[in-house]
């Protein structure tokens, strides 16, 4: 059995969890769902058809679920592990969204992103670097509208 | 069943499955959903690029099959306003549909828990993405409630 490998995660690496961007402020623009909507091939009306969004129910035209992904941008650069250097590909090996508060085109959020969670263990294709972040979305209230988590795998 | 033909919490059983849903992403999609989110990483339209990086193909965005499991499970549950959770994992890549060469992705869906916390009515959903191939290459899980 080949010998582990020594941990590649530095002191620098680890003083980044925890440390939350500034926050980016995106407008929930009704072109810019409405592409999305396109891109994806999502023809239901209510996410780009207010009066559709009306005869559904709600004040306005939804987010759709997984459009925070193009929201996704902080006020300021995330720092990430540099792991001195280690490791040649990085993968995104899957997300969540939590879902607590709704908002509607016409919004404007305020998304930050943190380090929630930097580990290293042995896995079947070898040494890898698991790092998980965390975005946070916010209303105009200050109030948490969505929660985002990336699970990043380095090998 | 509700009257606009969503289900209601009394009618969902573990086991329930969903109504499959069957997506054709072509080439032009990946460049759409590229566009539509700012994310220009070219593994997702240049051939040459996923080439050199020891692919077969271009291939779809993680986000992009997020996208779709979140279309199945929405369009059963009545809307987005009853989604509370979702995730998906990209364990297996997906390429696109050419001509001659058609591809699907298809998002098979399963009711997998029921119960009630905080005052709603709470659904899993245990969904899988499969491949042209029937590949499983995205699985993933929802919640959401319902009436």
């Amino acid at each position: 059995m080949p010998a582990a490998q020594t941990s590649v995660i530095t002191a620098a690496d680890r003083a980044l969890v925890g440390v939350e961007t500034l926050p980016g402020y995106h407008l929930v623009e009704a072109g810019a769902v409405r592409r999305f909507c396109e891109a994806v091939g999502l023809d239901d009306p209510i996410y780009v058809d207010a009066a559709a969004a009306h005869a559904a129910g709600l004040r306005e035209r939804p987010v759709p679920p997984t459009f925070w992904c193009a929201l996704q941008q902080p006020g300021s650069e995330l720092p990430r592990p540099q792991l001195g250097g280690w490791g040649t590909r990085s993968l995104n090996a899957g997300t969540e969204y939590e879902y607590l508060r709704p908002v509607f085109v016409g919004q404007t959020v305020a998304c930050t992103a943190r380090i929630a969670a930097l580990q290293e263990r042995e896995a079947r294709a070898g040494h890898v670097v698991v790092t998980v972040i965390e975005y946070v979305w916010r209303d105009e209230s200050g109030a948490v509208a969505t929660r985002g988590r990336l699970t990043a795998v380095r090998t | 069943m509700a009257a606009d033909g969503a289900p209601r919490f009394a009618d969902v059983y573990v086991g329930m499955a969903l109504p499959e849903l069957r997506k054709e992403a072509t080439v032009r999609t990946l460049v759409q959903f590229a566009g539509a989110t700012g994310d220009f990483y070219e593994l997702h339209y240049d051939r040459e690029a996923a080439e050199r990086a020891g692919l077969p193909d271009v291939i779809l965005q993680g986000y992009l099959k997020k996208a779709y499991l979140a279309e199945a499970v929405v369009r059963w549950a009545g809307g987005p306003q009853k989604l509370r959770r979702l995730s998906a994992q990209y364990r297996g890549v997906d390429t696109p549909s050419r001509v001659g060469w058609p591809q699907s992705f298809t998002v098979r869906g399963t009711v997998s828990r029921t119960w009630e916390e905080g005052g709603e009515k709470l659904v899993e959903v245990t969904l899988e993405g499969f491949d042209g191939g029937g590949r499983l290459t995205t699985p993933g899980r929802a919640v959401v409630a319902l009436p």
